[in-house]
């Protein structure tokens, strides 16, 4: 028996990067939006499949807000995600969304500490092209909401991205990012740019091994 | 010094997967040293996989921390080794034009001697003795400190020294064996944030090192081991196992 054989490893599984992709799929997204976002994911799921750490190593998850905010897709790995048609209605209950996407998180860390898996920063990522029904600046759920997005990015808990698109309120995304972060605008409908960029973040996190910092590619998709 | 007979050091590094696709060299590194009191120290490095000359501050730091003179007690030893190291990584950094965070490397130094182990550690990596029989494996140095798998502290930071955790156990071991990351998640358990030794990955392996029959044969296995399969499936990192053993068995007696 080769010491190969003999050997036992104590956790077989690769680490893991828990992603969260928050997803306005209210009305306002309906049409050649909608299918833009949708071809986008796809690219994203495709591609991320196709690296091999980056395959082992992505948990994704998807959160739809559109009527109501919900986990449209459980965490799972990349390649398990079959094929993916979002549909889009009704208003747009972004805090609630942002609620679940922060709970999410945390209990997927927690999941991974009892089960020893190891991981990185866990990535929460906002995508909309409106602003807020459930919520108004300065009204309990956003004042919950602000604060807790601002501790957490704050602590490290998570990194959090906001992209606004055609007509997203720019400014309040700015407000929830909080200060020194910015978030971005989506040129046109440039969504398979966007997911393209987040495939290869996601590939470069996955391979980042004694890095404090990963330096991202260049975004290629968006306006400042 | 030659290595009396008895105790017996087999160490091996490899370059993960990953580093072999891409044409990086193993940024890993390890070295020992017999000491003339009869004691041995021991280190392994990992060089951050963002550092350009990684491999250079991972071999500087192992042979600086090797070659440091006996200091009056092993726990300044184990420090005095990892100031050397620290110097000596600085020094090359300066020599090259380059920032020390181009050599950014973790570092583990171990002093064993009869009757005691001293361990000295910047970072990821891990030090685990082997008790024998009824108490079986300890973990004496664990992973650095931090939640994501990605963050680890360096030799070369500023604050290094705040990093430093050493042990001393005042107590015979029968087995050493010191690893870079590339094998911890083998090699341990975590149980509520505590780091436990895993003996179905160790235990076969302090076997073979006890019974194979030369350091030649054993250094072979144990390479095979780390790229094998199993393994680069396990962890696309470098990977460095140090071993000490104190009585062999060839012929499978032990």
């Amino acid at each position: 028996m080769s010491l190969a054989d003999a050997v036992e490893v104590a956790y077989p599984q690769q680490p893991h990067v828990a992603t969260v992709l928050l997803l306005d799929t209210s009305g306002s997204m309906s049409g050649e939006k909608l299918a833009m976002l949708n071809e986008g994911i796809r690219t994203f799921l495709d591609e991320t499949s196709k690296d091999d750490l980056a395959a082992k190593r992505v948990d994704l998850c998807l959160v739809t807000f559109g009527g109501e905010a919900r986990i449209s897709h459980a965490f799972a790995p990349v390649t398990a995600y079959g094929s993916m048609q979002l549909g889009a209605e009704g208003a747009t209950p972004m805090g609630a969304a942002l609620e679940l996407g922060m709970k999410l998180v945390e209990e997927r860390k927690a999941q991974y500490r009892q089960e020893g898996t190891d991981y990185y920063r866990p990535w929460l990522f906002l995508i909309t092209d409106g602003e807020p029904t459930d919520m108004r600046m300065g009204d309990v759920l956003w004042n919950r909401v602000s604060g807790a997005l601002h501790e957490g990015i704050a602590a490290n808990k998570f990194a959090f991205f906001a992209v606004g698109v055609d007509g997203a309120n720019m400014d309040l995304l700015q407000r929830l990012c909080g200060a020194g972060r910015q978030p971005l605008k989506l040129r046109g409908l440039a969504f398979r740019e966007l997911f393209q960029w987040l495939s290869r973040s996601q590939r470069q996190v996955s391979a980042s091994q004694t890095t404090q910092k990963v330096a991202l590619p260049a975004v290629d998709w968006g306006e400042v | 010094m030659e290595q009396p007979s008895g105790p017996r050091v087999i160490g091996v590094s490899v370059a993960g997967p990953g580093h072999e696709k891409n044409g990086v060299p193993c940024q890993d590194a390890y070295g020992y040293h017999w000491l003339e009191n009869g004691s041995l120290i021991l280190a392994v490095a990992d060089g951050a996989g963002s550092a350009c000359y990684a491999h250079l501050g991972a071999r500087t730091a192992v042979e600086a921390a090797v070659s440091c003179p006996p200091a009056e007690n092993p726990e300044q030893q184990v420090r005095a080794s990892l100031e050397a190291a620290h110097a000596a990584v600085m020094r090359a950094a300066t020599e090259l034009g380059e920032s020390p965070r181009e050599l950014a490397t973790t570092l583990l130094v171990c002093l064993w001697h009869p009757d005691l182990t001293a361990v000295g550690h910047v970072g990821d990596g891990a030090a685990v003795v082997w008790l024998g029989e009824e108490r079986g494996f300890r973990v004496l140095a664990a992973p650095g400190h931090s939640e994501y798998i990605n963050e680890t502290r360096f030799l070369t930071d500023r604050a290094w020294q705040s990093a430093i955790e050493i042990q001393v156990l005042p107590e015979a071991v029968s087995g050493l064996i010191l690893m870079t990351d590339g094998c911890q998640r083998a090699a341990l358990r975590r149980q509520n944030g505590a780091w436990e030794a895993f003996a179905p990955f160790l235990a076969p392996i302090l076997k073979f090192a006890r019974e194979v029959e030369s350091q030649e044969a054993g250094e072979a296995g144990l390479e095979q081991l780390l790229v094998s399969t199993k393994l680069a499936a396990h962890s696309d990192d470098d990977k460095t196992l140090l071993l000490l053993t104190l009585d062999h068995a060839v012929g499978g007696n032990g």
